[in-house]
């Protein structure tokens, strides 16, 4: 019974991570969109390594998920400030004019 | 005689640790002497001061090479040996070079903010890290240390229309990237229980005890069930190398490279093409090794694949090339596939080999990097973009157009420069491992180049020009031409002290 929940986390986490990599390579509608997928993706990873924490009955999941939460935050802050001066010059974030730089 | 110090473990970090101290130390004075006191130039003595505290870490390296250590800390995340302290005195190295010749390109490009500095000793202290450690959370973190840096450093000429797009791009491709890495490491954990390399190799060879003697018939049910956590480990594994696949860009995952280093300030190109290299190659070497000490093939035949395909398109995309850094991103994604080729065949001689030829192509890169930073035109002290306009060179300063066309000569490998001893003991580790025809499709390869790079060697001496343009490139300064000099020479003759360097390595 116990294993029938936890594959029902496992899909969940996995549905997230598809998810949060369609809205990066299919959804081609403004940067801010990415940065949210990113952001998801990274999340359900947590997920998944503390349902695998709770099957293994082991603490590194656990802590990995902390580290992992703390270097998203990080991350998505460093994404938005690129977006920021990204705006202030092109005046906006869609993402069919990001291609000035071409060979 | 080597010293296994697991008690005096704290002893191991001390370089790391008196970076980031004097990064902390760094940043605070500056702070203070921004706000209290008007001082013009504090960028320049912001990279002076950057330099003299690398050349301290780099003392401290120095005398742990002395000593043959060999243990692990930080509770088995990193581990430590002579082997390492080479590789980070080699990342030191490129460091001080990066920060010195980015001081007068950033006076010449305006970029005054002297936060710069402290971002480039950040992502020098995420190599080194990397470098090291030996679990996945601590691969994350310091892959993460570096590339949060290297997405402000990109981004850092805040005015450019290139610049915030190439920042853009790369942020988007390393979050991907670091991501496919996390679902990998999820999945490794899920099939071992543990994300410390050392014991998930321990962990899969117990495992696959029953596998190797599985003509057994008693171990035949523990063998299917074994045989289903090994396929989950390689698909793990397999996300792993993909994800560095992506940051080092081989082909399948390349399209960012050539965006980015276009986009990006040249200064910060220069360590986009080197640093980030050094400690990821490390990491598919560990990686690579624990598959094949677990009977695991499939991560291996990928690397195979992957590296013939990003020797194929790089050579054939960079004789269209026009514009310099585009044409030097395809150039190191060819470098990068013959380095990863060399990785496939696991034995103690190609790590040697492999070494070798990092070194080798971090002296060739910096060798032609130096131009593009030095040079500047004489109208508008522009930047140069196109190679076209660097082969005009020879009709203003003859000798850095012979300079210019020895280094080109270096990578094509004529005999008596650096780039041929590289070259040659890549053919010589495949002829040795019976790969006849691998190594035949290769020089057919290197000939293609070869072409290209002696075109340009054409038209840079034996086209006749118009003269007008006479007095287009600025004057070099003594302290640049000392620095070409220099390189020149080590191109030139290192090769009486090849057996020297390989018994070093």
């Amino acid at each position: 019974m116990q294993n029938f929940i936890i594959i029902k986390f496992l899909i969940t986490s996995i549905l997230l991570f598809l998810i949060g990599i369609g809205g990066i390579f299919l959804v081609k509608k403004n940067i801010l969109i990415i940065l949210m997928s990113i952001e998801l993706m990274l999340l359900s990873i947590n997920l998944s390594f503390i349902i695998y924490s709770i099957l293994l009955d082991d603490l590194t999941g656990q802590i990995f998920a902390l580290f992992i939460l703390t270097v998203a935050a990080a991350e998505s802050a460093i994404g938005l400030a690129i977006l920021v001066v990204y705006y202030r010059i092109h005046g906006i974030i869609s993402i069919n004019y990001i291609n000035s730089i071409k060979g | 005689m080597i010293y296994n110090i697991q008690h005096y473990s704290e002893l191991l970090y001390l370089p790391e640790f008196s970076l980031s101290i004097s990064i902390f130390l760094i940043l605070i004075f500056f702070i203070i002497l921004e706000y209290f006191y008007n001082i013009d130039n504090l960028n320049k003595w912001c990279g002076y001061i950057s330099i003299l505290f690398l050349l301290q870490i780099l003392y401290f390296l120095d005398t742990f090479s002395i000593i043959n250590i060999q243990g692990t800390f930080l509770y088995f995340q990193y581990e430590f040996n002579n082997f390492l302290v080479l590789l980070k005195i080699i990342v030191i190295i490129i460091n001080i070079f990066c920060i010195f010749f980015a001081i007068n390109y950033s006076f010449n490009e305006k970029i005054i903010h002297w936060e710069y500095y402290i971002l480039v000793l950040f992502s020098c202290l995420g190599n080194m890290l990397l470098i090291s450690s030996f679990d996945l959370i601590s691969i994350y973190f310091s892959i993460e240390i570096q590339s949060l840096c290297f997405y402000i450093l990109a981004s850092f000429k805040i005015h450019s229309n290139f610049s915030t797009e190439a920042s853009i791009k790369y942020f988007t491709q390393g979050a991907v990237a670091s991501g496919i890495f996390l679902l990998g490491s999820s999945i490794i954990y899920f099939a071992t229980g543990t994300t410390n390399i050392y014991s998930t190799y321990l962990i899969l060879n117990s495992l696959l005890v029953d596998y190797k003697f599985s003509f057994i018939s008693e171990y035949i049910f523990t063998y299917q069930f074994n045989i289903d956590f090994l396929n989950i480990f390689i698909f793990g594994i397999s996300l792993i190398i993909i994800s560095l696949f992506m940051k080092l860009a081989i082909v399948p995952f390349h399209m960012w490279a050539p965006d980015v280093y276009e986009g990006v300030p040249t200064s910060i190109t220069f360590i986009f093409a080197l640093l980030p290299k050094i400690g990821l190659i490390i990491n598919i070497i560990h990686i690579n090794i624990l598959c094949i000490e677990s009977l695991a093939y499939f991560p291996n035949f990928l690397t195979f694949i992957c590296s013939i395909c990003s020797i194929i398109i790089g050579i054939f995309a960079s004789l269209y090339q026009i514009k310099i850094k585009r044409w030097l991103a395809f150039a190191g994604i060819v470098h990068m596939g013959y380095i990863i080729m060399i990785i496939t065949i696991p034995n103690i001689i190609s790590l040697k080999i492999l070494l070798f030829y990092l070194f080798i192509y971090i002296i060739i890169s910096i060798s032609i990097f130096i131009i593009i930073l030095i040079i500047r035109k004489q109208t508008n002290n522009n930047k140069i973009k196109f190679i076209n306009e660097l082969l005009i060179i020879s009709n203003n300063n003859k000798y850095l157009a012979i300079y210019f066309s020895l280094i080109l000569l270096s990578i094509i490998g004529i005999p008596p420069l650096i780039g041929f001893f590289s070259k040659y003991f890549l053919f010589y580790l495949f002829i040795n491992e019976h790969l006849y025809s691998l190594s035949i499709l290769l020089i057919c390869l290197n000939v293609i180049s070869g072409f290209y790079y002696l075109r340009l060697i054409k038209k840079m001496f034996f086209i006749k020009k118009n003269n007008n343009i006479r007095g287009f490139l600025n004057k070099l300064s003594h302290i640049d031409s000392l620095c070409f000099s220099i390189f020149l020479f080590i191109n030139i003759f290192s090769c009486l002290y090849i057996e020297e360097m390989l018994s070093i390595i």
